[in-house]
């Protein structure tokens, strides 16, 4: 929190690292894996209120025993939900 | 029956050959029956770092090739009764040695002592498919810093496909100066970027260097900070409690009075 005025040079490292490693571990371009996720918040957008800056991807390898779907590398974005929206909620 | 775990990276240079040493020594001060294999044929190191490089007659590849007795391949630590290294060949290169016949020399190896570790070399072709093929266990050694980061997140996921379901990280050389002011990745950033489990951390000490020089791993030196956590992790994977370094003034002053 101290060291807001100083730039930091790890989470430059961080926030490259995790765009090259999601990329390298699907084998897809970095410039798709950036639109499918903010193409997936705009869809999301339209419901609810979402915190875009806190908005996280992370693909699993293939071969990973964790991965739901055995074989395949597989993605998991994470976009945090602030609130639904007054427009979604007239439609209940 | 003894478990056969490779310490791999990718890259090269982040301190495969230092780990494999200094775990090792720390099993063998453990009480554990131990062989250190060397998987670099062609460009062998680890004898050097355990001090051993003037008592080899024979190596892996006279032994796997059944030039020479099992015995006559292992050599016995100058330490430690229950340590052992198997030396790569220096003069053969990497194509001597079949993923197969080493299944086979692992297979051989635990059955006689309690952890075989095999050091492999960097890059991601035969010389790490020999030292993967007979493993159950890896552990990859990376660096806080972009590219051993990069290289480690494709050897686990190389790991994966060899069917070795949970490797585990040591996050070596980190410099906590460097970490408190932001411009080092920290050890949890390293570890949740690859998306593996840790084992430990190794701070950086200029006792490796020292401790290469004699050939005495850093584990043997009381004084070592990197020998200490690499005694952390030998207990760790021995499946021992491991006591956490009590924080702050107050975590010390709690830690002598819980002793009393």
């Amino acid at each position: 929190m101290f060291n807001f005025f100083k730039s930091s040079s790890a989470s430059t490292a961080k926030n490259r690292l995790k765009v090259i490693l999601t990329s390298e571990r699907s084998m897809v371009p970095e410039k798709v894996i950036d639109s499918v996720t903010r193409e997936f918040a705009a869809i999301l957008e339209k419901y609810f209120e979402v915190d875009s800056k806190q908005m996280d991807i992370e693909v699993k390898h293939s071969d990973d025993p964790t991965n739901v779907v055995k074989g395949n590398s597989t993605m998991i974005i994470v976009v945090p939900i602030l609130q639904v929206k007054e427009k979604s909620k007239a439609w209940d | 029956m003894g478990e056969v775990i490779v310490v791999t990276s990718g890259k090269g240079g982040v301190g495969k050959t230092t780990t494999t040493a200094n775990i090792g020594t720390a099993l063998a001060q453990l009480g554990k029956s131990v062989v250190l294999v060397d998987g670099d044929i062609g460009l062998r190191n680890l004898d050097l770092v355990m001090g051993l490089e003037n008592r080899i007659v024979y190596d892996l590849v006279d032994y796997v090739e059944k030039k020479c007795r099992l015995n006559q391949a292992l050599i016995k630590d100058k330490r430690f009764e229950e340590l052992y290294i198997m030396p790569a060949a220096q003069t053969r290169d990497k194509n001597a040695v079949t993923p197969e016949q080493m299944k086979e020399l692992c297979k051989e190896l635990k059955e006689k002592y309690d952890f075989v570790i095999i050091d492999c070399p960097a890059g991601i072709e035969q010389g790490f498919k020999n030292s993967v093929a007979g493993a159950e266990k890896a552990i990859v050694v990376a660096i806080p810093e972009v590219s051993s980061i990069r290289d480690a997140d494709r050897i686990i996921g190389l790991l994966y496909a060899e069917g070795i379901e949970d490797p585990v990280l040591v996050v070596n050389r980190t410099r906590p100066e460097m970490i408190k002011k932001n411009d080092m990745l920290d050890i949890e950033d390293t570890r949740e970027l690859l998306g593996i489990k840790l084992l430990g951390s190794i701070p950086e000490d200029n006792c490796i260097i020292e401790a290469s020089n004699k050939g005495e791993p850093a584990v043997t030196n009381s004084h070592s900070k990197a020998g200490k956590a690499y005694d952390q992790i030998a207990r760790k994977l021995c499946g021992m409690e491991i006591e956490e370094e009590p924080k702050g003034l107050f975590g010390k002053i709690k830690k002598v009075f819980s002793k009393n």
